[in-house]
């Protein structure tokens, strides 16, 4: 036995047994929430849920900002009430983008009162990408309010006249640092918990923003987190959603492990208890009910307590996810016979040889971490089959990654962990330095690359959405920028069709908008096409002209050909295939779209851990994961139905 | 300016777990002076000259690479030191220029590199020794030496496979 497994056998026992061994000093009784009561569908997009007082949860699509919201009633589950008036945390009277803008804020889904706070214009600083806004007077030390803004990582306390008390946070996973801060929560005594969503951790502060404490990691055992997405506090209790642990773990205040509840899912739709993805949690105010949004599944799930108590949350399971083979996603790069995903899960990319009529698993490379040949998160994967190359971005660690294939075309497909090595890799401060070196015209903050592609032109470069700085970026092959395109405030995809790129964006007034580029990345005329299309999916892939787009919450993909003809306008989609469903054919969640071979369209089924592939006229073809696929349907027959007086069908 | 930093990689989960119990899991490390590789012999003395060198151009031929280590064959489980030289050139003429080195190890079937960190010191213009290398079990190995210059890194790599 090595090392290693020594490490295991000990390890194992030591961290279970402490783990559930530590028990609830500072919890005020025995009551322990968890237990499944019952779950309610909710339409796509909605990512918060919150209890009102009459027992009502309300349902939004974000911690900030207005939008759709939904009443679900305590007494008629199954019939959401669509409520059209906006429950707006945050009302902004001029656009973000001004230096100094008078702002107003009602903040609704945390006291349920209006709660109302006028800044006059010029003083305060513009938000950005603000996620979670919280009042302070819930705090008895403090008036005004916390803001929790994702993109800058960082935390602000503003007081009611609009001037800035404090502020946490910069990028980084130091003390007081922060990595893509997701929640934000207050206790009684006024001390500030972050989720520190891409550390993995929780952060305690002080009320007046001193770090207190942290606790957590990534990793799959008690205690540890990943991915953590919200976090509600009642009591001296802490819950926490884990997006890639797909649970709730219960901590006490100081950090300390209690409890965890929810399993992954197997198949879509499962629930019951199981928790896929979620994303937001609440806990009734007196500790017995909670309520979890799963967005994924466009779903609510209700909590009571476990009627066996502490003991009884203590002996379920622990949250597994052997049952599930690959979680299959979320991103997709694939160019004539090779195909590569990023697990985030798993932290890797794995590699397909797409030779065959389904991808055959030949290499996985990469780990979750921070080194140079780690990935702490996928930004945007590009794979090259001529060059056998695959460029990272890396949006945590702030790193471009190039990796090469040593792979035999000739040689018969086989299964080898060698394959794939990292070569080069470039800090993107650097490429901000030479940014400014180039176009010292502008203001350049470090790059957020999410998405690339190259043209098929001779030598032509590598093109980045860089969506920190709003532009499309021309590298050469040691990531140096050789030239500065468009303008993109909000970059979802660029893409390339032989000699064709194309870049798919959000404009300014949030449409969906299709621009043809140059190989350098500028456009090549002003407005391009405007496409109905209303999903927020990256997926998307170009073939011969045709776009096809993932339509996550319609589970299908949406075909534009012939109305991408014109140059201008506006265009719906032509076609459409695939629905909700398991079976061949069928989506639940397509997270990604990419084309190979100028025939192919493959899916990342994500929700049913699984890809397919398609002709182009969406005829199915082949269905494959990690370690499977097929080209035969495994669909059931279909049974005709009995006759009305109850004789089978001869 | 050349200076010498641990390498970053971060650990394995089972043995990250087991260093949280053992009171923290650290990651980069600040840079060992030189004066604190006290350990190998002078660096004008060739070391082990039976040892053959193993050489390689980095990724983008900017390096050649060599290295080969102190002890023949390399030991399961027990630690061993390094010697690596970076050039420019393939003659071997002109030493290598950049800000950090990194010297590390892993193991890709396993998805898991060393599960220590090994001390890199400057013993001349192209010359360094990485102590503590600990290949700890048995299979087949990679070893990395990263040279990074003005935030861009450029790697050289090679694989050899240590019997139980």
């Amino acid at each position: 036995m090595g090392p290693l497994a020594h490490t295991l056998s000990l390890t194992l026992p030591v961290l279970l047994s402490g783990a559930f061994a530590q028990g609830s000093p500072g919890a005020t009784d025995d009551g322990a929430v968890g237990a499944f009561a019952h779950q309610v569908e909710v339409p796509a997009g909605m990512e918060r849920a919150s209890f009102l007082p009459n027992g009502a949860v309300r349902v939004a699509p974000s911690g900030v900002g207005s939008g759709r919201t939904l009443i679900v009633p305590p007494l008629d589950p199954e019939q959401p009430i669509v409520e059209e008036r906006p429950i707006c945390t945050l009302l902004l009277d001029d656009p973000v983008s001004d230096d100094r803008v008078p702002l107003r804020i009602q903040i609704e889904n945390v006291l349920d009162r209006p709660y109302t706070v006028e800044i006059p214009g010029g003083a305060l600083e513009p938000l950005e990408d603000p996620v979670r806004i919280l009042p302070l007077d819930a705090s008895p030390h403090r008036k005004g309010f916390l803001v929790l803004e994702r993109g800058a990582h960082r935390l602000r306390a503003i007081g009611v006249d609009g001037r800035e008390r404090f502020r946490i946070g910069g990028k980084g996973a130091g003390p007081g640092q922060f990595n893509f801060p997701s929640d934000v929560a207050l206790d009684a005594e006024g001390r500030i918990f972050v989720v520190d969503t891409d550390n993995h951790r929780i952060q305690r502060f002080h009320p007046d923003g001193a770090f207190d404490r942290e606790w957590g990691g990534r990793g799959a055992f008690p205690g540890l987190l990943a991915a953590p997405s919200s976090i509600d506090i009642e009591g001296d209790r802490l819950y926490v959603t884990e997006e890639l642990n797909h649970r709730v773990s219960v901590f006490d205040l100081n950090g300390r492990f209690l409890y965890p509840w929810g399993m992954h899912a197997v198949v879509p739709r499962q629930g019951e208890g199981r928790i896929h993805y979620p994303r937001s949690i609440d806990v009734s105010a007196d500790g017995t009910r909670a309520v979890v949004c799963e967005p994924f599944e466009r779903r609510i799930q209700y909590f009571t307590r476990f009627p066996g108590g502490m003991e009884e949350a203590r002996r379920q399971a622990m949250p597994s996810k052997q049952d599930v083979s690959s979680h299959f996603g979320r991103y997709l790069a694939g160019d004539d016979d090779l195909l590569a995903m990023w697990e985030p899960e798993s932290g890797a990319v794995a590699v397909f040889d797409m030779t065959t009529d389904t991808g055959i698993n030949i290499t996985v490379f990469t780990n979750h971490g921070s080194g140079w040949d780690d990935l702490a998160r996928m930004g945007a994967l590009h794979l090259d089959s001529d060059r056998q190359e695959f460029v990272v971005s890396d949006v945590v660690n702030d790193r471009l990654q190039l990796w090469r294939l040593d792979r035999d075309r000739e040689a018969s497909i086989k299964y080898d962990p060698f394959m794939a090595r990292l070569t080069s890799a470039v800090e993107l401060d650097a490429l901000r330095a030479d940014l400014a070196s180039i176009a010292p015209d502008r203001s350049w903050v470090v790059p957020r690359i999410v998405s690339f592609t190259r043209s098929e032109a001779p030598d032509a470069p590598l093109l980045a959405a860089d969506e920190a700085n709003g532009v499309v970026l021309a590298l050469d092959d040691r990531f140096r920028p050789v030239a500065v395109g468009v303008d993109c405030a909000t970059p979802l995809e660029l893409l390339a069709d032989g000699e064709d790129v194309r870049l798919l964006e959000r404009d300014d007034q949030a449409r969906l908008r299709l621009l043809p580029l140059d190989e350098r990345g500028s456009a090549l005329d002003g407005e391009g096409t405007i496409l109905e299309f209303n999903d927020a999916t990256r997926g998307a892939a170009l073939l011969d002209g045709v776009l096809f787009l993932g339509n996550q919450s319609g589970d299908r993909i949406d075909v534009f050909d012939r109305s991408l003809a014109s140059s201008e306008g506006s265009a719906g989609s032509d076609r459409q295939w695939g629905q909700t469903g398991e079976l061949d054919g069928q989506f639940y969640a397509p997270a990604g779209v990419a084309a190979l071979d100028g025939e192919r369209i493959v899916v990342v089924d994500q929700g049913n851990h699984r890809a397919q592939i398609f002709a182009a006229d969406g005829s199915w073809l082949s269905t494959f994961s990690l370690s499977s696929g097929y080209t035969v349907p495994r669909n059931p027959p279909q049974v005709e139905a009995p006759a009305e007086d109850g004789a089978l069908p001869e | 300016m050349m200076t010498i930093l641990r390498s970053p990689r971060t650990l394995p989960l089972v043995t990250a777990c087991s260093l949280l119990l053992a009171g923290g899991c650290s990651g980069e490390r600040d840079a060992p002076s030189q004066s604190g590789a006290s350990a190998g012999p002078p660096a004008s003395e060739p070391i082990a000259p039976e040892v053959e060198w193993r050489t390689a151009a980095s990724a983008d031929e900017r390096y050649y690479v060599r290295w080969r280590p102190l002890a023949e064959p390399i030991p399961l489980a027990d630690p061993f030191d390094v010697e690596v030289e970076v050039w420019t050139d393939e003659s071997m003429t002109e030493a290598g220029r950049f800000d950090r080195i990194i010297v590390d190890a892993g193991m890709p079937h396993h998805r898991h590199g060393m599960n220590i960190v090994p001390e890199i010191s400057a013993e001349g213009p192209a010359r360094f020794i990485a102590r503590g290398m600990l290949f700890h079990m048995p299979g087949r190995w990679q070893l990395y030496v990263d040279l990074i210059e003005d935030g861009r890194l450029e790697r050289s790599q090679w694989s050899m496979w240590l019997s139980g």
